[in-house]
């Protein structure tokens, strides 16, 4: 479970959270909406600890990982993240992207999780490639493989589909929804499209003006028909 | 139809590389003349040369002394960088663009002042401890050599260290920072991906280590490059050096070889603005030792050099008697700077806006344009002196073949920088800038030059300040009767008169310094003013 109280960041003196307070439960994933430079990387990054927040409290599984000057390393809060790029090592194969995230994992370990994630986002065959040698789409996969390697209590994912044409996006949104649900973890989905969000997730939430505020799925899908109908006259 | 205009495409590339040709000639004759002497007189059967190129016990083991020295050195000086960029980010924004500012304002002092500067202290130590049961610094020797070297280079690789810890993208490391620690981090993800970025600044500085002479003779040492240089003092002949040199050349140019996709990566890589390893602060307890430890060393260097020239001066009156004696050669140091900047940045600037694209075309090019750092400095001071030894009469010619040495020595360097600052810009914005008019054009130019223009302030510097602290090759093109201020220094250290050169070095120390500030001040002005980067606030 991921939990925000009260957390709240700026940069240049200018207000980016203005005190947000949310919770995701395991097996649960919220989409985070909100227009570009609303905060919403912001938010992952001050939840994965990539960023310090200048106050408030965030927990993971109970267990407080920022508070009052308090602020745990991002590898130990046990999270996976995608970013808004794939974010893949230029020297290492995709095996190795892997293998890297299970370090800690006895040989035999490491090979099982490789195997089983590989063939789930179908990319044995290209294991021993590097990411120069891959496409786009491909790079994708292998980034949510590596997100969800070590099995992380929560996952963090920024926009992980943009820049993508639209039937990259249709054949990743139910893998990527599959593998999370099989993963248990509670997951933050950050996204600018509303269309993607509704495939995507199980709970919603606004990010506007610092603040966020949860979105009913069925008040999302208004919106969503109203711009599409606009956009169509 | 589609004949005609593939003619013109062609003739258009040939026009471009005949001029790219023409811009590298100051470079590329001194080194094709050397080369070309050579090759005569080995072909007429100098007994000289033949006796040369018989290979004897010393001169193997000393090649191997010089290489493992320099090696040892940039090595040494390479680790220290790593460690000062990564302990940035541990102070505030304000004491790390100082810890920054301290590193290129000891940038352009010559390495021969902080030999100065560490042999002065270092006596006084000595002295210090004469009366007690302690032993003495040996102020002299290899152990003596490699250190001053050492800290001779240090700024360099610091500033290595902090490019390539900056070159990788937030993403990158962000992706690692989330499952594993920050040494692991370090270790596992920044140093191989920047492992072009330094191999080039371990390549360029081991180049200076092998090449230059002037901080291990000072220390009583005898390197490989300086065996060249009395081969040619001792006969006169520049074949003869020649032959002594081929073999340190051959290893020079098989790490320059070895470098290669490092220089072209410092040239040509896009992402120098990444900032993602400023969020590294989480270290284990041995390496913030470590981390601190080069910092101290750094500041410690400043300190050195105060105490080691300024403090042995002992009053201004000292530095205004080192000034007034010394007008001459001030003047002389002076026109010799200016002019390599006035002729080498436009010619830095041309090579570079004629780069060729293809990739073999590339690798050609960058081998021929770094080729003369492989070359030891007395060599290309022989060229010079061949290529230009018909015309060399009159004043105009004592004071341009210092120019030359200069510009043939260090524009490799002017060249990388410029060019690092043009693959800087974002293509798309050069492809904007066209649509205004041709490349050269005067709209073209309003919108692309002050884009280029920090890369060209801070190219003019280095040229500047890097001519003024040559040696090797000046020390044999200088007018008869002149001489640079660095030769007087030189000069004076050798006769162990240090009272008299601190005076100098700290006139040396202060012109190099001013420029430089000088130059990074307008450059962010500059960049104050066009706006040039954006902040890096996030979504």
């Amino acid at each position: 479970m991921i939990e925000c109280t009260d957390v709240k960041k700026q940069y240049n003196k200018t207000p980016v959270l203005s005190g947000i307070s949310f919770q995701v439960s395991d097996h649960i994933i919220a989409v985070v909406l909100g227009r570009s430079g609303s905060g919403k990387t912001t938010l992952l990054r001050v939840i994965a600890g990539l960023d310090q927040p200048d106050s408030g409290t965030i927990r993971i599984d109970g267990q407080v990982v920022d508070e009052d000057g308090f602020h745990e390393h991002p590898s130990r809060r046990g999270i996976g993240m995608m970013f808004q790029t794939p974010a893949l090592w230029p020297h290492l194969t995709l095996e190795e992207h892997i293998r890297y995230v299970l370090d800690s994992l006895s040989k035999d370990e490491q090979k099982k999780q490789v195997d089983t994630l590989l063939t789930m986002t179908d990319l044995v065959a290209l294991k021993d490639r590097y990411p120069s040698e891959i496409s786009g789409g491909q790079a994708r996969r292998i980034a949510l493989a590596r997100a969800l390697a070590g099995n992380p209590r929560c996952l963090l994912l920024d926009e992980p589909l943009i820049n993508l044409d639209s039937d990259l996006k249709d054949s990743l949104i139910p893998l990527i929804r599959e593998m999370i649900h099989n993963s248990r973890a509670a997951t933050v989905y950050v996204t600018h499209d509303r269309a993607e969000a509704l495939l995507i997730g199980d709970k919603f939430f606004m990010l506007e003006n610092g603040t966020i505020t949860p979105v009913l799925r069925e008040d999302l899908e208004c919106m969503t028909a109203r711009s599409q109908s606009k956009d169509s006259r | 139809m589609h004949s005609t205009i593939h003619g013109k495409v062609l003739s258009g590339r040939i026009v471009r590389f005949m001029i790219l040709l023409l811009l590298l000639l100051p470079i590329i004759l001194p080194i094709g003349v050397i080369l070309v002497l050579f090759c005569t007189s080995l072909a007429s059967g100098d007994t000289g040369i033949t006796t040369q190129l018989v290979w004897s016990g010393r001169s193997g083991l000393l090649l191997i002394k010089s290489t493992v020295y320099a090696a040892v050195c940039a090595l040494t000086a390479l680790l220290i960088g790593i460690l000062y960029a990564t302990a940035l980010p541990r102070f505030s924004r304000q004491v790390s663009r100082i810890m920054i500012v301290l590193i290129i304002a000891l940038l352009p002092i010559p390495p021969y002042i902080h030999a100065l500067a560490w042999n002065n202290v270092l006596s006084a130590f000595n002295t210090l401890i004469s009366g007690t049961s302690y032993q003495p610094f040996a102020l002299e020797g290899w152990i003596m050599a490699w250190w001053v070297q050492v800290v001779a280079f240090l700024p360099f690789a610091c500033l290595i260290g902090i490019i390539a810890l900056h070159a990788i993208s937030r993403d990158l490391i962000d992706a690692a920072r989330v499952v594993s620690p920050d040494i692991t981090v370090l270790s596992k993800i920044i140093i191989p991906i920047s492992y072009p970025v330094l191999s080039a600044g371990f390549g360029f500085l081991f180049l200076l280590g092998i090449t230059e002479y002037s901080i291990p003779s000072l220390f009583s040492v005898d390197t490989y490059a300086l065996d060249i240089f009395a081969a040619f003092s001792a006969t006169n002949v520049i074949a003869i050096a020649c032959a002594a040199a081929l073999p340190l050349i051959a290893v020079a140019v098989c790490v320059l070889v070895l470098c290669q996709p490092g220089i072209r990566a410092l040239g040509e890589f896009p992402g120098w603005t990444g900032t993602g390893s400023s969020q590294l602060q989480d270290w284990p307890a041995w390496f913030r030792f470590l981390q601190y430890s080069a910092v101290i060393l750094i500041v410690l260097q400043v300190g050195v050099f105060i105490f080691g020239t300024a403090g042995s001066i002992g009053s201004l009156q000292g530095i205004g008697t080192s000034i007034s004696t010394s007008g001459r050669e001030i003047v002389y140091s002076l026109e010799i700077g200016i002019l390599a900047v006035l002729i080498g940045i436009p010619l830095a600037a041309g090579i570079v806006s004629l780069m060729p694209k293809g990739k073999y075309a590339k690798n050609v090019f960058w081998v021929l344009v770094t080729l003369s750092l492989a070359i030891p400095s007395s060599l290309i001071g022989m060229g010079l002196l061949t290529l230009f030894a018909a015309v060399m009469i009159g004043p105009i010619w004592g004071l341009l073949l210092p120019v030359f040495a200069g510009i043939v020595r260090f524009l490799p360097v002017a060249i990388i920088i410029i060019s690092a600052q043009v693959h800087m810009i974002d293509p798309v914005l050069l492809d904007a800038a066209r649509f205004l008019g041709d490349i050269g054009s005067a709209s073209y130019r309003r919108v692309v030059a002050p884009m280029i223009a920090p890369g060209i302030f801070i190219a003019a510097v280095f040229l500047f300040a890097l001519t003024l602290g040559e040696l090797g090759a000046t020390l044999l093109v200088a007018a008869p009767g002149h001489q640079t201020l660095t030769m007087k220094i030189y000069n004076y250290l050798h006769y162990g008169s240090f009272s008299a050169v601190a005076g100098l070095c700290v006139l040396m120390a202060g012109i190099t310094t001013i420029a430089t500030l000088l130059t990074m001040f307008g450059i962010s002005l500059w960049i104050k003013r066009f706006r040039l980067f954006g902040s890096d606030a996030h979504d």
